[in-house]
């Protein structure tokens, strides 16, 4: 979205400070294009989109709303200039509670600042109940300078509701110019009216002041009932005495307005309350009337259906009403009973009516009750069957009369269509072009699979079976045979395919997540499926061999002898080829590996062997060697000495014992030692012993 | 952006204005009229206004900000505060009621009792809804007469035909610059040297 304009740029606010919920007015630029244009506004951090009301792109009013930062900016953001900023700021004013009476610097919009739901419980002082203007004429007011009337009435006031009250003041201040004959007359009248109002209005200023009054109640009880636990003794005709008498008068006569109003609030609702009983179940109680009339009209159907869902309804009742109720209906229903025994109604709507009927558990063994026997059913069914099939057996029964039905050519006809179609289905290239395209239209994507082609053979097995059961001539069953045959060549074939393409396929399943024991995820997830699949193989080919040398030994086989010699031979090349060719797998992989490996050794040696230009030609031909490398020729030959000698010694020292064969291991002992070569040798040898 | 620009605000030169005068007189109306070249006709009583925006001041970029006070005696007791942070002051009255007039003596005295430590405060005697000329209850010689004697620059203005509004607003911060101007010169005086600002810079550090 591109942004045509500048940013909004908030330059004025009035006021520049409030309490919450003041409205504010914001001036600027930019502030918009229109009210769906601005998209944000916050005083102080503090959304007030909501109040936000958009005048003019320089002008927008709100509300400020709950803010925590006591002063902050006024940020616009508008959808064509994006966030803006502020050159004023705003300051939240925390709104300090400021009594009605008290002097405030500022103006207090008191409709915002009181919350009148806090005020509420503490009742309003009966003060407040005085009228404004008590003699209910006009009010002249403002012709006396207040300080004249001060000095004129010292130590009094014009307000009436305080002790020194001075009515000449008061009268002064407000109706100095009052004409006394007709006016004030009127207002002593008034002012008479007013004062029996408060008699009677008593009951009204109780109301007013209700909470502050069981407050008083409440806190009074308390006392009383300190006091009389502390046990003290009731004085006559002392201030608590007469408080509590009125209290109690006070709660009586309390009691009593409630009771009587109470009373009848109860009454009504008892009352409604068997209204709502009645109107609820309205359905029972005109139930027997219903039925009387329904009876008479003969639709013994909807009697029936009634009288069922009362008793499911209200059978099990406990109410005292319902239990009449159904009782009543019962006996009625067992009148009924009887009626319909003998009455001539429609046979349809009768057995209809009995079937129902003979849910009522009216206790009574009824033998006239409607049962349909199996005979019955069964005699049904068979003749429906009958009736249904016997059409076709006569077609074929008249059709066999007239020889018509049999002949081998419709016969070999069947098989040759079950053969093509299953050919078409199952070995599309065994049939020639233009059967294919008769029996054939399988649009298949992919092969069936060797489990489904096993199913077919088994399915198509299943019918030369039953054929043959026919006892149709086995020429005819041939092409049955020879289809069985290539379907099981198929299968073969079809399920050795798939199992090379699995395996091809296992490399790519293969993942190379190697576990801690050095398996890859694969062949882990496989392995119980491995062994198994090893133990098979290995039995199947046991299995093979011994049959094979079976069939090979066996004198009277039907087989050429050596030609299942050859077989089995070839069946054995086979296995060696594959065990060669895994060898040389194996072979290849060793060395490959050997090879991945010897790599970072080689190639970190090798540097080191050319780091210093060593060159065999131009090194010095070596002068001697380190003492220890001396050290460690003497003692390799003074083992070999000590070794030679002890075994010549030993030789010499049994020597009369010496078998010829004890002679050959003790050559061959010598043998193993290595040969000295030169007499210098030997020489040294002796010198070191 | 809008970081540069608040940027570029903030170390411009602020001069702070406060509109003083009676209720009713115009103050909220030369206000808007030069911030935003209306004219407010409906009447609502002010409280407390801020307005601040950048205006070229005898080709030099600065800041205004103008803070537009209640003319109610209701808000008389918090009004010291508001003075305290003024820099100059645009003495308002109507020249359609006389008493707004008679006012702006009252006004003058509580800046100056306010700002007594200064010597001289930055202020201009207005006399706004010069377009009613024919409800004139102030005649102009004895508004000029009343500004010669306290020595300040006196004009009439119009907020609704804006005839002068730039004018006050733009003497008024002139007077504010050379002010400031002044004292940045006595202080250097007294320092005697030169590159004043960091010396001042540093000592605030201290």
């Amino acid at each position: 979205m591109s942004r045509a304009r500048q940013p909004p740029l908030v330059t004025g606010i009035s006021p520049n400070e409030g309490i919450s919920w003041t409205k504010v007015t914001i001036r600027g630029e930019n502030l918009g294009t229109g009210p769906t244009d601005l998209i944000g506004l916050t005083i102080c951090g503090h959304n007030c989109l909501l109040t936000a009301e958009w005048m003019s792109a320089s002008k927008i009013v709100c509300r400020v709303g709950q803010a925590k930062n006591d002063k902050g900016d006024i940020i616009v953001t508008t959808k064509s200039g994006g966030r803006g900023t502020s050159t004023v700021s705003f300051k939240l004013l925390k709104p300090e509670k400021i009594g009605i009476l008290d002097q405030s610097a500022v103006w207090v919009d008191e409709m915002n600042y009181y919350d009148m739901r806090t005020d509420r419980n503490k009742g309003i002082p009966p003060l407040s109940l005085r009228p404004a203007n008590p003699l209910g004429i006009e009010i002249d007011k403002g012709r006396f300078p207040q300080k004249d009337l001060e000095t004129l009435f010292p130590g009094m006031s014009a307000d009436f509701t305080s002790e020194n009250f001075s009515a000449a003041w008061y009268l002064i201040e407000n109706h100095s110019t009052t004409r006394f004959v007709a006016v004030l007359k009127m207002s002593v009248v008034n002012l008479k009216k007013q004062a029996n109002k408060k008699n009677e209005g008593s009951l009204a200023y109780v109301k007013g002041g209700l909470s502050t009054f069981f407050e008083a109640q409440d806190a009074l009880s308390a006392i009383h009932q300190k006091l009389e636990a502390d046990g003290t003794e009731k004085v006559e005709g002392s201030m608590t005495q007469k408080l509590e008498n009125v209290l109690n008068r006070a709660s009586n006569t309390a009691d009593a307005l409630f009771q009587e109003v109470l009373g009848r609030k109860d009454k009504a609702d008892s009352t409604r309350n068997a209204l709502n009983v009645l109107q609820r179940f309205k359905f029972l109680f005109n139930l027997p009337l219903n039925i009387e009339r329904n009876i008479q009209k003969g639709d013994y159907d909807v009697v029936i259906n009634d009288y069922e869902k009362a008793k499911s309804l209200f059978g099990k009742t406990e109410v005292q009403v319902f239990k009449k109720c159904t009782s009543l209906l019962h006996s009625s229903m067992l009148d009924l009973d009887s009626d319909v025994r003998p009455s001539p109604i429609g046979h349809l709507s009768q057995t209809a009516s009995l079937k129902r009927g003979s849910s009522f558990q009216s206790g009574r063994n009824d033998a006239w009750r409607y049962k349909a026997p199996q005979q019955v059913v069964f005699v049904e069914k068979l003749t429906k069957l009958v009736v249904s099939q016997l059409p076709n057996f006569w077609k074929l029964w008249i059709s066999y009369v007239n020889g018509s039905l049999f002949s081998e050519k419709m016969i070999q006809e069947v098989m040759h269509s079950l053969e093509k179609l299953i050919r078409g289905a199952l070995l599309p290239f065994s049939l020639k072009e233009g059967e294919s395209r008769q029996y054939g239209g399988w649009e298949m994507k992919s092969e069936l699979s060797g489990q489904w082609l096993t199913h077919v053979i088994q399915t198509v097995r299943l019918c030369s079976e039953s054929l043959t059961a026919l006892e149709i001539p086995n020429d005819m069953l041939q092409i049955i045979q020879d289809l069985i045959l290539d379907l099981r060549v198929r299968c073969i074939i079809v399920t050795l395919q798939h199992t090379a393409e699995d395996i091809k396929r296992l490399a790519e399943k293969e993942d190379w997540v190697v576990d801690n024991e050095g398996l890859t995820s694969l062949v882990f997830q496989q392995q119980k499926i491995q062994e198994d699949v090893c133990q098979l193989s290995i039995g199947i080919l046991q299995v093979f061999i011994d049959c094979l040398e079976q069939l090979s030994t066996k004198p009277d086989g039907d087989i050429d002898t050596s030609q299942t010699i050859k077989f089995v031979y070839f069946q054995k090349h086979l296995l060696i080829v594959s065990m060669e060719s895994l060898k040389e797998l194996d072979q290849r992989l060793f060395e490959m590996y050997i090879e991945s490996k010897a790599d970072p050794i080689v190639g970190s040696l090798e540097p080191g062997i050319y780091a210093g230009y060593f060159d065999w030609k131009d090194c010095l031909v070596p002068a001697g060697v380190r003492n220890y490398l001396k050290e460690a020729l003497v003692n390799i030959i003074a083992v070999h000495a000590e070794a030679r000698l002890e075994i010549c010694a030993l030789r010499d020292t049994v020597a009369i014992y010496l078998t010829p064969e004890s002679n050959s291991s003790f050559k061959q002992a010598l043998e193993a030692l290595p040969q000295l070569s030169s007499g210098a040798d030997k020489k040294q040898i002796f010198l070191y012993l | 952006m809008a970081a540069s620009k608040g940027k570029n605000q903030s170390s411009l030169a602020l001069h702070k204005v406060i509109m003083v005068g009676s209720g009713g007189v115009g103050k909220s109306a030369l206000t808007l009229q030069f911030m935003y070249d209306e004219f407010v006709e409906d009447y609502e009583p002010t409280k407390a206004d801020s307005y601040r925006k950048k205006v070229v001041l005898d080709g030099e970029e600065v800041q205004i900000d103008i803070l537009d006070t209640a003319g109610q005696e209701d808000y008389a007791a918090i009004r010291d505060n508001y003075f305290r942070s003024g820099e100059g002051f645009l003495l308002v009255f109507s020249i359609t009621e006389h008493e707004s007039f008679t006012a702006t003596a009252e006004f003058r005295e509580q800046i100056l009792r306010v700002k007594a430590e200064e010597d001289k405060i930055p202020l201009l005697v207005v006399g706004n809804k010069s377009d009613l000329e024919e409800r004139r209850q102030v005649p102009v010689e004895e508004a000029r007469s009343k500004a010669e004697e306290w020595g300040v620059q006196y004009v009439e203005t119009s907020a609704k035909t804006r005839a002068n509004v730039d004018k006050v607003f733009f003497d008024l911060m002139r007077e504010i610059r050379a002010k400031k101007m002044s004292e940045n010169k006595d202080k250097n005086g007294k320092k005697s040297g030169k590159n004043k600002k960091s010396f001042k810079e540093r000592c605030c550090l201290l």
